[in-house]
This record gives C-alpha cells, structure tokens and sequence, in this order.
C-alpha cells in the first residue's frame, strides 16, 4: 500500500497525475486534519489510536501497513508546508512514548517494526540554504520514523507538473 | 521596550497549577526579563493557526517577541507554521516596523539540538517577513521543567538550563542578538532515558495500561 500526502490544489492535483490514482490513499487540503493538540492519548490512555477522528485519525495505523509514503510539499521556512506539518504532527501514534538511544542520540522507539520508503517532492524553493534545511529536516523525520530509506526531491513551481509523475510513480 | 511571550503549545490548560512546559519554560524567562528590569511584558497563548485581531493589537505593540514553542516531529507545530504563514501574509501588506525574535524551542529527547530544524525555520521566516532575528535556544528534556511532569520524573537540579536562560534573558532583556544555544538536562542520557521510560509506564499504569498495552500495536 502506499500513501501520498500532499497540498496541492485539485487543479494541479489532476495536472500532474492526469489518470488520478486508484490505488493510493491520498490525504490532501480538502481532508479535513486537525493539527495535533498534545494530548498524548495516543501514547498513554488509547496506545496507536488518535482520538481526533478525522482523515489523519488513523494514520499511525495505515503507516504501519504502507510500503511507501510519499509527500509533495511546497517547501516552507526549510520545512514542509503547514498543512503537511499537521498530518505529519498526527503521526505521533506510530511511535511509542518511550525513549532508546540509537547512534549516540535519544530517539523514540517506534510501535512497528517494519520500515517503509519515505519519498518527499518539495517544490517553490530556489533558495539553496532552505533545501539544506529541508533535506536535513526530511532526513531527521526519517530517522525518527525508522523508514528503511529517504529520497528527497527538489523543483521549482514550473517544474512540478512535468517532474510531479515521473519522480514518484 | 514592550516584549511579547509568545506560547506556541496547543495543550489546554485545566488548572492554573498544571501548566505546561513551554509555559513553565516562559514562565522561568518572565522571572529572568523582571530581574533584568524589563516588567512591560505581554503574554499570548496560539492554540490554532488563526491570527486573531486581539493577538495583532498585543502583538503590534511590541517590539520584541519571544516565541516558545514545543518540538512536534523534529519541527515547529502545524498550526504554528499556518500562523507565521499568516503573519507572512499580513506583513507583506503592512509592514509592522523593526521586530526583533526570539525562539526558545523544547523537546522531549535529551539533545537541545532536536529543536534545531524548528529554530532554523523562525529564522527563515524572520527573513521572509523582514524582521530582525535575534537568536533561539533549545532546550532539552523540555517537558521535566514543567510542573505537570508527563513522566512525573524531577530532573533535580537545573543548573545548565538556569544558567543558559540567564544568558539568553539578559540578551533578550537588552533587544541583543545571541548566537543559538542548547541545553540538555543536568544528568547523563542513558539516566535520563530509564526516569523518563519508568514515568511514562508509571502515568499509563494509572490509565490502566500495562506495558505491553503501551507498546501494542493496531
């Protein structure tokens, strides 16, 4: 199974993926997500479950049986977008609240074993410094996920309908 | 100059004694800034991505703002991003005049530096919006500052991070740029992994979660 999370309008939705995408759950702008408010239910009262029940309410849980999560993000602030950053914030239930030290830094321990592909696509950002910090962000939050492996992609916004297909698909 | 403490937490606050970190973190820096002389402060809670009218009055009115903020998944909070995006929006139509920031990032691993991906983006943004960024400090083990203990572990003695608070108040206090700080708590990593674990079983035991409860999976 594979997940694409994304902030694209539906216009350059379909632009870029023509066909549409049957087999992907996707998560995009018209999903309602509510940002993480800190509760830490996920973690000491319902282990793996968010109580927000909205389109990223179970994401920990899709995680745990998706081979590859992709995102297209605008790059922003060296970091993905706002709306990304709450679905990525409400991945919290995939990990556990419980520390380990990996590599001479503490990390949390993730709730499943197995890794899935990370595959990040930031576009609207030229500025070699934000991509620094972008690539260096993505690769932290693949560390913290445990993937088994991240590619990170970069292009600017005229280039994202023809790259957008190719790179992922 | 009038300062601004910015609490980025989106946790709601049930009592006044069960604060939360960041806000026992900018509660500690409000004791530094009045020590310091500086007793013009405002305060202002962004629990959502909104920019509310009442918060550009606050906000517009001074002319240092401190921003605290917990560490979601290596990086600022969702619906913090949405609201420094909003600023962006707002500034790019009206420019507010000289701002100087202030970050002050915690997180709940050991290392200051987890907050670091979350400092270089107040600093982009500051470059974005054309205001004078001013320096962030990180700090670790953030959430064992905080009267609400998530793990109820007391990390004992606080010396590194009252000293490095000190450092970045006094330069706060005189609107000076500092180079970016972290701290870590004052015992060793491995030490401070085994209290934080035995307190997260400790508040899911009282939830009634035992410790395979807490590590199953859907």
């Amino acid at each position: 199974m594979k997940i694409l999370l994304h902030d694209l309008s539906p216009d350059e939705f379909s632009q870029i993926f023509p066909g549409g995408i049957s087999e992907i759950r996707t998560i995009g702008p018209k999903d309602k997500v509510h940002a993480c408010v800190g509760c830490r239910s996920c973690w000491l009262k319902m282990p793996g479950e968010c109580p927000i029940h909205d389109r990223a309410g179970r994401l920990g849980t899709e995680l745990s049986a998706t081979d590859e999560l992709w995102i297209i993000s605008a790059c922003t602030y060296g970091c993905v977008s706002p709306f990304i950053k709450k679905v990525v914030d409400r991945m919290m239930p995939y990990q556990t609240p419980f520390l380990e030290i990996q590599d001479n830094e503490t990390r949390f321990k993730n709730r499943y074993s197995d890794g899935f592909l990370l595959k990040v696509l930031f576009y609207g950002c030229d500025d070699t410094g934000e991509r620094k910090y972008a690539d260096e962000y993505v690769k932290r939050l693949g560390k913290s996920l445990g993937v088994s492996d991240v590619i990170t992609y970069f292009c600017s916004d005229d280039e994202l309908m023809a790259l957008g297909n190719e790179v992922l698909l | 100059m009038k300062i601004a403490l910015i609490n980025f937490s989106p946790s709601l606050q049930m009592t006044k004694k069960e604060i939360g970190a960041t806000a026992s973190i900018l509660q500690d820096f409000r004791r530094i800034l009045r020590h310091n002389h500086q007793h013009d402060i405002e305060e202002v809670h962004v629990k959502t991505g909104c920019l509310t009218e009442q918060q550009m009055d606050v906000l517009g009115a001074c002319g240092i703002w401190v921003m605290g903020f917990p560490v979601y998944m290596g990086g600022l909070p969702g619906h913090a991003m949405e609201w420094l995006k909003a600023v962006e929006d707002m500034t790019a139509m009206a420019s507010p005049g000289e701002i100087k920031i202030y970050g002050i990032g915690n997180g709940c691993l050991y290392e200051g530096t987890s907050a670091g991906s979350a400092i270089q983006s107040l600093r982009l943004w500051c470059n974005a919006c054309d205001f004078n960024w001013c320096g962030g400090i990180g700090i670790g083990g953030g959430p064992y500052y905080s009267e609400r203990a998530v793990s109820q572990t007391a990390l004992g003695r606080r010396r590194t991070y009252m000293r490095r608070m000190n450092t970045f108040g006094e330069a706060c206090a005189k609107g000076l740029p500092i180079l970016n700080m972290t701290c870590a708590p004052d015992l060793t990593a491995a030490r401070y992994v085994i209290r934080h674990n035995r307190g997260c079983r400790k508040v899911a035991r009282s939830h009634g979660l035992t410790g395979l409860d807490t590590n199953r999976q859907n």
